[in-house]
């Protein structure tokens, strides 16, 4: 009965107890890791050109760690020519999921030489204690190996964004000329980003092409797929591939038994292809209403998969608690009027973290921000707070450096 | 034991319960910061204690934040405007940390003391011969002054700014936006005293000390009052032709029967203060006794307690108050950087040559400068001839005086500098101290460290055979960072950034093999139903 009463009491007590974080300019935390791949109808050549040019300059949202891997774009040049079986074969045939996981440990594929750099670096991680744990097989070190699994490799997802352009204006000659023209600016500018053009642009030309592209809409089918780790896999990626010098046997086992590796199928969402603003948009760079309406599709399709998958739901941290709370995310992520986000504080123990929510808060719906891309742009409201500020439902004694995610 | 245990649990318990309850009865409960937090019902604003009792009613319009002296603004009947999210209107008032209303809500103005429009003089020191103000160039002269002030009568000592007048802090007011802090210790409030300039209304200005929670200066007399300098408070009543008085904040009083005529004032230092008249500038006690020593022109230092003096075409150096540092007998002497006065006086050949002393007048480094530069990150860069070196603040050279060029960088500490060796030359990185070479292949271009990323450097370098140069990087410590094999400098920053976000610190044949393998665009040309081979992928 004594240690039951202690026990309650030291509960009690913690929950009053307002620890600080010191925070440097930015705030690190963990975050889920995302390769994204788009599929490209070339049966839609007029614009499918304009929009893989588009995609490569998409970058990987804030709230995850880049997982890319080089192959970016796929094509198909049929109509309905993909299902899910046909890209669940693609990921298998190519063994996405052993080269998802090779990056994780930043695995030469010539050499077969691995190490532990990116998982000290997203698991936050003191590097050279994580080193000395590890290598002394000590219980804590074996619960941080663990830890690194449970909370970040297994928290790894592939995006497979299929587009589809939906407009339905006719495309004259003149159009057709000018976007030959359009599609050596945008292929130049995406590959090498920055550079001149090569080409004199066609101003005429782009005068046509910048009235079509004002009825410019796309669909995007976005599946989405999670890397499955667990200890069995663990232990024998550990035992039988992983080296820290190149090591001939490891090197070819690991190639041999790529197809041991998974990807696991979570589900797919559709975008609901609605008209994107014009407004922003530079009339020298009409192009660029392309990759607003892919990136703000495949924004809405990340918030929505999110919305029905919790296992793909992120956590974003708290910057500022006073005078009110903030956090940097926005529409971009979701947040409406309404929605309900959980506070949670994360600790380490014995080489593992955890998180536990401390409290509920919901958006001030007059301080919403707009970050949807090229919201600056457009003017639009909102776009220029930098952070969505929130209001306490429950809880208390929140402090920078706590994280939220929608429930 | 058990029973004391069991109403501990229950005590805490139960605080548990009732803490929930009392915020039910608000829309919204702040965060606690100081066992204090906002909270608002019926759109109207207070602040509660960590118990739920209300220190300041939930009656105003907006709050502030509790200040470092914990002070917050309150504002009952302002109005918010929507695109700047200012409140305007409304009546102000101030509260402490305890509860107490300590400057009641009844003031239409409430403000901040800042610096006028006239503080940012720079020098220019063309040629040891004297200043020629057609050369005036702002990147190559001493720090501005942040505070204190600059006095010219005669035109003698030019300096880049809008007028000859400098005031000191002089109250501003602001429009707040809900939750703003006030002002650390000095907050000037005011009130419409009914009469109209301009068809504006006429505001005679007080000041609210935060530290004493007192008003220091009350608000019905004075156009403008400036920052308080220790028992004094700069005042004027007359705005068309500046003149000063002071404010005694503890006698209430004026200090002199007349105000005194002058372009600018410094702060009371040691009951002293300076006046800059028609006549010059000299020494004036609380008395109103004069100082027999007047001078020319005063330069006052940004960083020490040291104004340097001119008269008769001397320099010198004197204390806030006026003790005498160094005598008026330089040709030239600039204020004080990083705890060093540049100084021209003749060199061994009777040529006229800059050099530093300290802040007691002794020597540093000898004069054998044909010109200086400002201290940046505590390296400043001097020249010999027509070849430039760098010195440190000790004196000691950095780099030789045998360059062309140097590209000092402004805002990093680091012993690697770029220089060109030769005239239009290509550039080349040095160790400091070391006069070695850090690479022996030379740059085309540099952009030099902290332009792009801090502590970082973006080199270009010529490949053999061709126009194109490729970009790469070095850090702080003379660390290649990313080799020249970029095709922009687009392209490396954003290389730069991905590795750092990733933590990839240190560049591999493995990371050479991804550069190539993502340059080669055929590895997005596959189809969704091909199986690619390991060559177009990178792991």
């Amino acid at each position: 009965m004594k240690k039951l009463h202690i026990s309650l009491i030291i509960i009690m007590l913690s929950q009053f107890c307002q620890a600080q974080n010191s925070l440097d300019n930015e705030i690190y935390y963990r975050r889920p890791s995302l390769y994204s791949i788009l599929i490209s109808h070339t049966e839609q050549n007029e614009f499918a050109t304009l929009i893989r040019g588009q995609f490569v300059n998409i970058p990987v949202p804030e709230k995850f760690n880049d997982h890319n891997l080089s192959v970016s774009v796929l094509t198909v040049d049929k109509k309905n020519a993909v299902n899910d079986t046909i890209a669940q074969d693609f990921v298998e045939k190519n063994h996405i999921a052993s080269r998802m996981i090779a990056k994780w440990f930043n695995r030469d594929i010539t050499t077969g030489k691995c190490n532990m750099d990116l998982i000290k670096h997203r698991g936050l991680y003191n590097a050279t204690e994580f080193d000395k744990e590890v290598a002394s097989k000590s219980v804590r070190g074996q619960a941080m190996l663990q830890d690194a699994g449970e909370d970040l490799i297994n928290n790894t997802f592939l995006l497979i964004n299929e587009v589809h352009y939906l407009d339905k204006s006719k495309i004259s000659h003149v159009v057709g000329v000018s976007l030959a023209v359009l599609y050596a600016i945008a292929y130049f500018g995406a590959t090498l980003a920055g550079s001149p053009p090569e080409k004199e642009p066609d101003l005429e030309g782009m005068y046509n092409l910048a009235a079509t592209l004002k009825g410019f809409k796309v669909k995007i089918v976005t599946r989405l797929y999670q890397l499955e780790w667990d200890d069995d896999i663990a232990n024998t990626f550990y035992s039988n591939y992983y080296c820290e010098t190149p090591d001939a046997a490891k090197c070819q086992a690991f190639e041999q038994h790529r197809s041991d590796f998974k990807m696991k199928y979570i589900g797919k969402v559709t975008s609901k292809g609605n008209t994107t603003s014009y407004q922003g948009i530079k009339e020298e760079e009409p192009w660029m209403m392309v990759r607003k309406a892919c990136q703000r599709a495949i924004d809405d399709n990340i918030s929505d998969l999110q919305r029905e998958y919790p296992i793909f739901r992120t956590r974003s941290p708290i910057t500022e608690v006073s005078p009110v709370i903030k956090a940097p995310i926005g529409m971009k992520e979701g947040v409406e009027e309404g929605r309900q986000y959980e506070v949670l504080e994360a600790k380490e123990k014995n080489g593992k973290i955890t998180y536990t929510r401390v409290g509920i808060v919901t958006p001030d719906p007059d301080m919403i921000w707009d970050n949807r891309f090229m919201a600056v742009e457009e003017e639009a409201e909102g776009a220029d707070l930098g952070a969505t500020s929130f209001m306490i439902v429950s809880g208390n004694g929140f402090y920078p450096g706590m994280l939220i995610r929608e429930i | 034991m058990k029973k004391i245990l069991l109403s501990l649990t229950l005590l805490i318990f139960g605080y548990s319960v009732s803490a929930q309850e009392w915020m039910k009865k608000y829309d919204e409960v702040g965060v606690f910061d100081n066992d204090r937090a906002y909270v608002r019902k019926n759109k109207k604003y207070g602040y509660v204690d960590k118990n739920g009792n209300e220190i300041i009613p939930c009656i105003y319009t907006y709050v502030g934040t509790f200040n470092e002296q914990g002070i917050v603004w309150v504002n009952k009947g302002g109005k918010i405007r929507k695109r700047s999210r200012t409140i305007e209107e409304g009546l102000y008032g101030l509260y402490d940390i305890d509860g107490n209303l300590v400057l009641p809500v009844e003031y239409q103005h409430m403000g901040e003391m800042v610096m006028s429009d006239y503080g940012k003089p720079y020098y220019w020191f063309k040629s040891v011969t004297g200043l020629s103000p057609q050369d005036a160039h702002p990147q190559r002269h001493f720090p501005s002054v942040e505070k204190s002030f600059f006095v010219n009568n005669k035109g003698l000592i030019w300096v880049a700014k809008r007028d000859n007048m400098f005031k000191t802090t002089e109250p501003i007011e602001i429009d707040f936006r809900p939750f703003d802090k006030i002002s650390k210790d000095y907050i000037p409030f005011a009130s419409d005293n009914g009469e109209k300039s301009n068809s504006k209304p006429k505001i005679k200005w007080g000041i609210f000390d935060a530290k004493t929670k007192k008003i220091v200066l009350p608000c019905n007399t004075y156009d403008m009052c400036f920052n308080p300098s220790g028992n004094y408070i700069p005042v004027t009543s007359k705005t068309y032709q500046f003149s000063i008085n002071y404010y005694c904040i503890e006698t209430g009083t004026l200090v002199f029967k007349n105000q005194i005529p002058t372009l600018a004032v410094s702060p009371v230092y040691n009951g002293k203060f300076m006046v800059l008249d028609e006549s010059g500038c000299y020494f004036m006690n609380m008395q109103g006794e004069r100082d027999a020593q007047s001078y020319d022109a005063v330069l006052a230092s940004p960083s020490e307690d040291i104004y340097i003096v001119y008269k008769d075409s001397q320099y010198g150096a004197i204390t806030p108050d006026g003790q005498v540092i160094i005598d008026l007998k330089y040709k030239l002497l600039a204020p004080p950087d990083e705890k060093l006065i540049c100084y021209v006086d003749k060199d061994a050949n009777g040529k006229s040559r800059y050099g530093f002393l300290d802040l007691e007048g002794h020597q540093v480094t000898p004069p054998l400068y044909n010109s200086i530069q400002s201290f940046a990150n505590k390296r400043a860069m001097v020249r010999q001839g027509d070849k430039y070196g760098c010195i440190d603040t000790n004196g000691r050279e950095i780099l030789p005086c045998r360059f062309s060029k140097i590209f000092v960088p402004e805002t990093i500490k680091t012993d690697i500098y770029f220089v060109q060796e030769e005239e239009n030359g290509p550039k080349y990185a040095y160790k400091a101290y070391t006069q070695q070479r850090l690479f022996e292949t030379p740059f085309k271009n540099i952009r030099n460290f902290d332009r792009d990323y801090n502590g970082v450097a973006f080199v270009t370098q010529q490949q053999p055979g061709k126009d194109d140069e490729t970009v790469g990087c070095i850090n702080q410590y003379g660390e290649m960072l990313i080799p020249c094999i970029c095709h922009s400098y687009e392209e490396a920053l954003k290389m730069y950034y991905t590795r750092q976000r990733e933590g990839y610190y240190h560049w591999s044949d493995a990371d050479t093999r991804h550069y190539y393998l993502k340059h080669y665009s055929d590895r997005n040309d596959f189809k969704l139903t091909e199986k690619i081979s390991n060559d177009y992928w990178d792991y």
